[in-house]
Parts: structure tokens; sequence; C-alpha cells
């Protein structure tokens, strides 16, 4: 369980984000992996970005959302928990500069609060995971081997 | 010799600034030695795009696909790209600038690019694009034709161009567009979602094709798609669905995915267009049933179709081209098209919506 004054923040630059329309898009550069948070997700995502520690973003929550019957902390911290694990944040320092309730301001009454999913995306995984072993020299690819018989002008001989 | 580079480089800078120049050398002693130059120029993303080839026979390799926007040479180049090949030339790439540890990142590789400078290893296809924004080039080295995949015949050059227009703010996705010259739609989806599909079938009615799988997208100023490649995609199976492609024996080849290409140019040159403002976005899928119907959709999972694809495949522009992407959906209304069995309903529902919506004369802030 996570507590309520951890401070946590985007871990950029290999994490990118963008929201529209209540749904966050996150791109794991590093890994190739892509998420959707939706809903009640997105505006969790969005008061960490804004630099909100655990309860702020409990408040930003019930402020936004119908929370009755929900276990609000809990739910955050299982989602901070996935945020965590899949390096899309890091824990931080708590800094001087307090956190600024954007999120909150545009609160919208009466919208019924959905625990939050991390949809994960690992189609593009792949591509990053390419194996470079290739028919190398010492001189490197893309040199191909001088007992490869391979007909050569070197372009050195230009200069 | 070309133009020397300023100092104060970093060390990458400089060992890439070597490999740029060596490599401009080596495709011009290629041209010497074929004694033939071959210019074939493009309109690209609002630039004039000019290719210097080595050798007559990589012309089909890298042109034809583009047939469809080829203008004519006049006064100089906004931009041009030098491609030679080792097998028909014998003259091979520089000494690499990168590490072995360096191609263990797919592609691009980082340590070399910078506003100015882009630097693609392709290992699979034993391709290196080298470019400079600065010096208006780049150079692109092939082992041979027949270590590239016939997926660059139907689309060459895909991480350059990309990185290219991305200079004017157009992006490289994955998406279909069809429509009228005052305003179209980008159709996107997953692979199989039927957005070759949904072009081709507008292949036959007064709508116009942008493309059926890939596209530029203007983010600056009003959204705007651009064709890249005249080609269409279709498997084997479903190619009886559109008799006037089944009818066309000639400018097709069937690629190792079981799709059968079409160089569009060559069989509907008159329905194709260079692109058009972007008036909706359409998350495609199969209804399985016989009609069409659209109606309206969040733009969150359109960003999740196109967002990821184009910053991890091209993680240089990359975080540029996340944002602007979403800015433009910002910018305009998506719909759910779900497309039936009779292929004909496809077009009409699309002209339908089109007639609905608004001129898109807005441009982004």
């Amino acid at each position: 369980m996570v507590v309520s004054d951890a401070a946590f923040e985007v871990n950029e630059p290999m994490v990118i984000s963008e929201t529209i329309d209540d749904e966050t898009i996150i791109i794991n550069l590093a890994t190739g992996s892509y998420f959707s948070l939706k809903h009640s997700g997105a505006t969790i995502w969005a008061v960490i970005q804004q630099g909100g520690i655990l309860s702020d973003i409990a408040a930003t929550v019930r402020a936004r959302f119908e929370v009755d019957g929900h276990d609000i902390e809990h739910e955050i911290s299982a989602l901070v928990e996935k945020l965590l694990a899949e390096d899309l944040i890091r824990p931080k320092e708590r800094g001087a500069a307090p956190f600024s309730p954007s999120v909150a301001s545009a609160a919208r009454k009466g919208i019924p609060f959905v625990a939050p999913t991390l949809d994960r995306f690992t189609d593009m995984e792949a591509m990053l995971l390419l194996d470079p072993v290739h028919d190398v020299d010492e001189r490197g690819w893309p040199q191909v081997p001088l007992n490869s018989g391979h007909a050569r002008t070197t372009s050195d001989q230009t200069h | 010799m070309h133009e020397p580079l300023p100092t104060r480089r970093t060390n990458a800078q400089e060992r890439f600034d070597d490999f740029f120049n060596r490599a401009l050398d080596a495709q011009e002693r290629a041209e010497m030695l074929a004694g033939v130059s071959v210019r074939r120029r493009f309109r690209l993303a609002n630039s004039d795009v000019e290719f210097r080839l080595a050798h007559p026979a990589l012309e089909p390799l890298f042109c034809d696909a583009l047939a469809h926007i080829e203008i004519a040479a006049s006064g100089e180049p906004d931009f041009s790209i030098h491609i030679w090949d080792e097998s028909l030339s014998g003259v091979e790439a520089p000494p690499p600038c990168w590490s072995r540890d360096d191609l263990l990142a797919y592609g691009e590789i980082g340590e070399f690019i910078d506003a100015e400078r882009y630097l693609y290893v392709d290992l699979d296809r034993a391709m290196v694009s080298a470019g400079n924004r600065r010096m208006r080039s780049a150079a692109v080295w092939i082992r041979s034709p027949e270590h590239l995949a016939e997926s660059e015949r139907a689309a060459p050059l895909p991480f350059l161009l990309n990185w290219l227009a991305s200079e004017a703010g157009y992006f490289t996705v994955h998406a279909a567009s069809v429509g009228r010259p005052e305003g179209g739609v980008l159709v996107v989806g997953r692979s199989g979602a039927g957005k070759s599909h949904t072009a081709i079938a507008c292949l036959d009615s007064d709508l116009l094709y942008v493309a059926d799988d890939r596209c530029l997208l203007g983010t600056k100023g009003r959204p705007e798609s651009a064709s890249l490649y005249s080609t269409a995609r279709l498997y084997v199976a479903d190619v009886h669905r559109f008799p006037f492609l089944q009818r066309n024996t000639k400018n097709t080849f069937q690629n190792q995915d079981g799709k059968v290409v079409f160089f569009l140019n060559a069989i509907v040159p008159e329905r194709l267009a260079p692109g058009f403002p972007i008036k909706a976005v359409l998350l495609t899928q199969p209804s399985g049933r016989r009609d069409t119907k659209v109606e309206t959709a969040l733009a969150g999972s359109a960003l999740l179709f196109l967002g990821p694809e184009n910053a991890l495949r091209s993680p240089s522009v990359g975080r540029v081209s996340l944002a602007s992407l979403a800015s433009t959906l910002r910018s305009i209304p998506c719909f759910r098209l779900e497309t039936g069995t009779d292929v004909s309903q496809i077009p009409r529902t699309i002209a339908g919506l089109l007639d609905m919506l608004p001129e898109s004369e807005t441009p982004l802030p």
C-alpha cells in the first residue's frame, strides 16, 4: 500500500503521454509498450503530472466523481503500484512547489466512479527487440567480412 | 568535395558528418561508374524532393509507389536524396560511425540524431539512410535490391520520409484517407480492421483516394491528409470483391504477407488525390452485417491507433508527433464506421457523413 504523502513523477523522458476525451495514452519509449487509462485513471495520471501526492489524488477523485461505496485510497494505490511496476512513474522527493489542482478545479459532479484500469498494449514491443547479430566483421555493420568474396570498391578511395 | 560543416561539434556529430560526407561522395562515385544519373522529383508534404539514383535499376524500387506525386523538375529541389546500390556499383558504404551496441536499438540511432542530423540503420533490409537538414540532402545506401523486402517497393523509405516531412508538421500515420477536394476523412483502426477495404471500396465511387494504409497527416494549421504511396494492398481472398481491380493483371505483385499489391497510379490515376483537409476521423471495424453504419465515438481511441506506432517506430520525432497528433485529433470529430458486406454502401455512408459535416476552415491555434 502506497502511503498518503508519497510523491511521484512521470518517468520522463522515456515516458510520454497525451489525453483526449478522458482517455490518456501513455507510451514507454524504452520498452515499446503503450497504455490506455480512461476516466478516473486519466484523472489520476493528470494529478501525478501536476505534482500531486497521493492525498491530492484522492481529493481530486472525490471532487470529480461520485465515490460512494468505493475504497478510493485502495483503488488509487493499486493503480499507482501498477504504474510504478511498468516504469511509467517514479518516486520523487516532495518539493517546495505546492500541488496546483487544475484538474480538481475542472471538477464535474455526478460522474460515477469506476475503478481505474491500466490497459497495456505490447504489439509494438517485438519491433524494438530485434536481434542485431548479423554478418559483421571487425569494422562493424554494414561492412561485410573481407573473405566473403563480395565485390567492393572502397568509398574511402574517393578522398 | 561537399561543403565543410561548421566547427564546435560534438564527437558524435563529427563522426556522423564524416560518414555523411563520405556517403554523398560514394553515391557520386557510384553515379560516375554507372555513367548515368537518374533524377526523379516528387511533391512531398509541400516540398520538392529529388531522388538521385545511381543506377536505372533502382527506379522501380524507389519511384513506382511515388509516381502519382511526381512533378517536373524546375529549379533547385527543396531536398535531395542520393541513393546508390553496392551490388550494382561496387561502391560500398563508408565505415560506420556507429558501434555494434548502437544497433541494439531498432532502426534509428539516437546518438547521431539531432535537429539537423538523422541516421537510420536497417539491418534486415541492409540499408542505411543518413540525412542532414542544413545541407538539404540525404544519402541512402542499399546492399542490393535482393536484400530489400517487397514492402520497400510498395512503400519506399518510410522512416526517412517521415523524418523529412516532420519538418513541415506532417507525420506518417497508419491510416487510410478518402474524400473530396474540399474535405475528407482519415480512416484508422488496427491491422485487419478494414482500412484498405474501406479505401479501395471508395475507388469505385465519387470519392477520391489518398491512401489505404499509410499517409501523411499535416498537423500545422488546418488538419489535412497528404498522399505518400499510391499502392493498395488486399488479401488474395478479398480481391474478387473489387472487380475493377480483379480485372487488372498488370501493375501488381503478391507480397510475402499473402497480399496483392496494386500500383494504383497505373490502374485508376483519375481516382487519386494528393490530399485534402480532414473533416473527421473514422474508427473502422467490420460489422459482420450487410449494412454499413456510422455513429459518434471518442477521439482517444484514434490517438491509441495513431500515436504509439509513429512514436515508437520513429522515436526521433515521437515526442513531437504524439503531441501534434493529439492536438489535431482534438480539433476534428471522431466517428465509428462499421463496414458491412455490401461494399457499395461504404463510400455512400462516408459521402453522406461528409455532406453533414461543416467545412473544415478553422485553422489550429
